[in-house]
């Protein structure tokens, strides 16, 4: 009796290898390209904040478009990673606790066979470098809560200079860190802005991991420093977040995906100082 | 056959050994004819000085046999081929990977038995303009178009504003995009997130999104016939285009401590240049126009005219330097209740700026540049501003992501020699 994967793999539609013809001739689709897609998520959400403790419903929606580019000899030359309008908001009894959206983000790495550093001249000269470089960018995006309800705090510009060691740890898409520069702006209808910038003071981790099918995505981001408050004077902030995600099924060959999401800041924003997070999403998106 | 060429061969036999992904694979049937066929070519290590680049529009031909894989461009008539590695070289002149840059050879491909007895002339594979190959043919870009890219950057500024002396960093994106306007060339310049902040957060101004359009007038909008003795014909350098810019943002703190937040919703000019290079990328060009700002503290918005002489050039054949300036004024004027009672009922800003950028290095094909710039103003549109002009030198260094070569980049036509 042949194993019905090797049936499946048998019958792969010639051309796609992700698509696949099954024994009665119905196709299906079994990879995914996780950084492309029109996505819709729910889940839920605990989270810990200034001694408080709740849950809420999470939900979130965001346009993501990957467009990788490949040099004359085929491989990967631009890591191109966009979304737009990434949207996401907390609902308590049906009322809205929480609400983040980000016009746009953008992380683009360069990659080379040979990275190094060039002077240019008549003759150049050429150095040795270890890294891939890119650079990681988010601009228009706010975030509201409800315990606030008459602030917001505005995200103008962040931006992070990349160092990327991801062709020595095959298999990752990206392992990226470097300085970082932020410019936001905390708003308030009855008290004057306040400006925080982080001037290279803080550092970015940026760590993503797909399995070739995409059936999984890990990412790790992480930012930490020193942003300037004015008024206010420097104070330190770190934030992390860590997410799995496995598609489990599809529905007319749109993946349906379930994660995991942990997170934690201290000082990013305004709110609560100290703020953890926990929670389970199921993703929709669009195939590719 | 030269004595030279036949030492830069030693290492290159060993080049052939390994496969590269440039060149498509040999013809399964020819593979044992051709590897057991008599040795023609030398052996070719690292390039010698002065090695050729093969040519662009000649079709490059893959070139198998037992000295290894090689791309060629043969001149049947002279007997004579231009041969170059078909991978990139390590410190001996063995390959050490796949050719970058360069597309596969095309077939039919050449059997080195077939040369016996032409010229061999050792020769770097080809490369697309703004690039340059080495010795072991590594490409690298050597011109940059910083009219697009997106760059970071840090330095400090010293001057006579309040904030200084004291360290800023900035921030843009620059997308400049070729277009065909009306039958005719134009370029749309796209600016993003241009701006600067004072570390110390005392002040700073970004720039949400402009854009401009220039284009060729291949006939003139103005032509001037004199008849006094023999008629001529004059065309003014008369060249319109449009420029546009949503959103601006403007925060400082004055020696009083006062903040002032100034937001442009919208502002729309008419371009006019007085010079421009062939691609349209350099400019000297008027810009006057009119736009709508709010100070934050004010009910009302303000109008505002502006006249600004700016222009900016590339001084150099491969991007490598740009000098950037502009002069002029914006007057401000209240569109409701007078401003405060500090301020003059009709304001200005004179602004005068001048900028040179000069790519020190890059890595991974990403330029690195330093950036010297020197700034005046006199504006009454701020309380506690000094009332005279006030100056500041700033210095900085750019990381300009993206960035590729000019679109007229030249092309590399033979390796350097020291």
């Amino acid at each position: 009796m042949i194993p019905a994967a090797a049936l499946l793999c048998a019958l792969a539609a010639a051309g796609d290898p992700c698509l696949v013809t099954d024994e009665a001739g119905r196709t299906f689709r079994t990879c995914f390209d996780p950084g492309h897609r029109l996505e819709a998520a729910a889940g839920v959400r605990a989270a810990s904040a200034g001694g408080a403790r709740g849950g809420a419903l999470d939900l979130s929606a965001a346009w993501r478009w990957r467009g990788d580019t490949r040099g004359q000899g085929g491989a990967v030359e631009w890591l191109r990673d966009q979304a737009v309008l990434a949207l996401d908001a907390a609902l308590v009894a049906g009322a809205a606790e929480e609400a983040r959206a980000v016009a746009w983000r953008g992380t683009f790495v360069r990659r080379l066979a040979e990275p190094f550093i060039l002077l240019p001249g008549p003759r150049p000269v050429r150095f040795p470098f270890p890294f891939d470089v890119g650079m990681a960018v988010e601009a228009a995006g706010v975030r509201w809560e409800r315990t606030r309800e008459r602030e917001a705090e505005l995200t103008v510009l962040r931006s992070t200079l990349l160092l990327d060691v991801a062709r020595h740890l095959g298999g990752v898409r990206r392992a990226a860190f470097g300085p970082a520069l932020a410019y936001d702006l905390w708003l308030g209808r009855d008290a004057a802005p306040v400006h925080v910038i982080v001037p290279f003071t803080g550092a970015a981790l940026d760590l993503v991991a797909e399995s070739a099918g995409g059936l999984w995505v890990g990412a790790l981001t992480a930012r930490a420093g020193a942003a300037l408050r004015v008024p206010g004077g420097f104070a330190g902030y770190a934030a992390a977040a860590l997410s799995v995600e496995r598609v489990l099924m599809a529905v007319n060959d749109r993946p349906v995906a379930l994660g995991l999401r942990l997170s934690g800041e201290h000082g990013a924003t305004g709110r609560a100082p100290t703020r953890v997070e926990a929670g389970l999403v199921v993703r929709v998106t669009s195939p590719r | 056959m030269t004595t030279s060429l036949a030492a830069a061969l030693a290492a290159f036999a060993l080049a052939q050994a390994e496969p590269t992904t440039a060149a498509p694979p040999p013809p399964a049937a020819s593979t044992a004819a051709a590897a057991a066929g008599p040795r023609i070519l030398p052996t070719l290590g690292l390039l010698p000085p002065g090695a050729p680049v093969l040519r662009e529009g000649v079709p490059v031909r893959c070139l198998y046999g037992p000295s290894g894989t090689f791309r060629a461009q043969c001149d049947e008539g002279a007997r004579r081929c231009l041969v170059a590695p078909d991978a990139m070289l390590d410190a001996q002149g063995r390959p050490s990977g796949p050719l970058e840059r360069a597309d596969a050879c095309a077939a039919p491909a050449i059997m080195e038995a077939e040369l016996a007895g032409w010229e061999i002339v050792p020769a770097l594979a080809d490369v697309p303009p703004g690039f340059r190959r080495d010795e072991r043919q590594r490409a690298s870009q050597v011109s940059f178009d910083l009219g697009r890219r997106l760059w970071l950057g840090g330095g400090f500024a010293a001057g006579g504003w309040p904030w200084q002396p004291g360290a800023f960093v900035t921030s843009g994106l620059r997308l400049d995009r070729p277009f065909t306007w009306d039958g005719a060339a134009a370029l749309a310049r796209v600016r993003a997130l241009e701006g600067w902040t004072a570390v110390n957060g005392s002040a700073a101004e970004l720039g949400g999104v402009a854009i401009d359009f220039s284009r060729a007038y291949p006939h003139p909008l103005l032509r001037i016939t004199t008849f006094l003795g023999t008629p001529r014909r004059y065309d003014p350098p008369l060249y319109v285009g449009l420029w546009a810019e949503a959103l601006r943002f403007e925060t400082l703190k004055t020696r009083s401590g006062v903040r002032h937040e100034r937001t442009g919703a919208i502002s729309a000019a008419v371009t006019l240049d007085f010079w421009r290079s062939p691609d349209l990328a350099s400019y000297l060009r008027l810009r006057a126009g009119a736009g709508y700002e709010k100070v934050s503290g004010r009910n009302d918005g303000d109008l505002l005219v502006l006249a600004l002489v700016e222009g900016e050039a590339a001084l150099d054949g491969d991007g490598l330097l740009h000098l950037r300036g502009a002069m002029g004024t914006e007057v401000v004027t209240p569109t409701g209740e007078g401003p405060d009672a500090s301020l003059p009922d009709r304001r200005w800003r004179h602004l005068a700026r001048a900028e040179l950028e000069r790519i020190l290095f890059s890595v991974n094909d990403q330029p690195v540049s330093v950036v010297l710039q020197a700034r005046g103003a006199k504006r009454t549109d701020v309380p506690d501003w000094p009332d005279t002009w006030t100056f500041e030198g700033t210095a900085q260094l750019r990381f300009s992501l993206w960035a590729p070569p000019l679109r007229a980049a030249a092309r590399q036509d033979a390796l350097e020699r020291p």
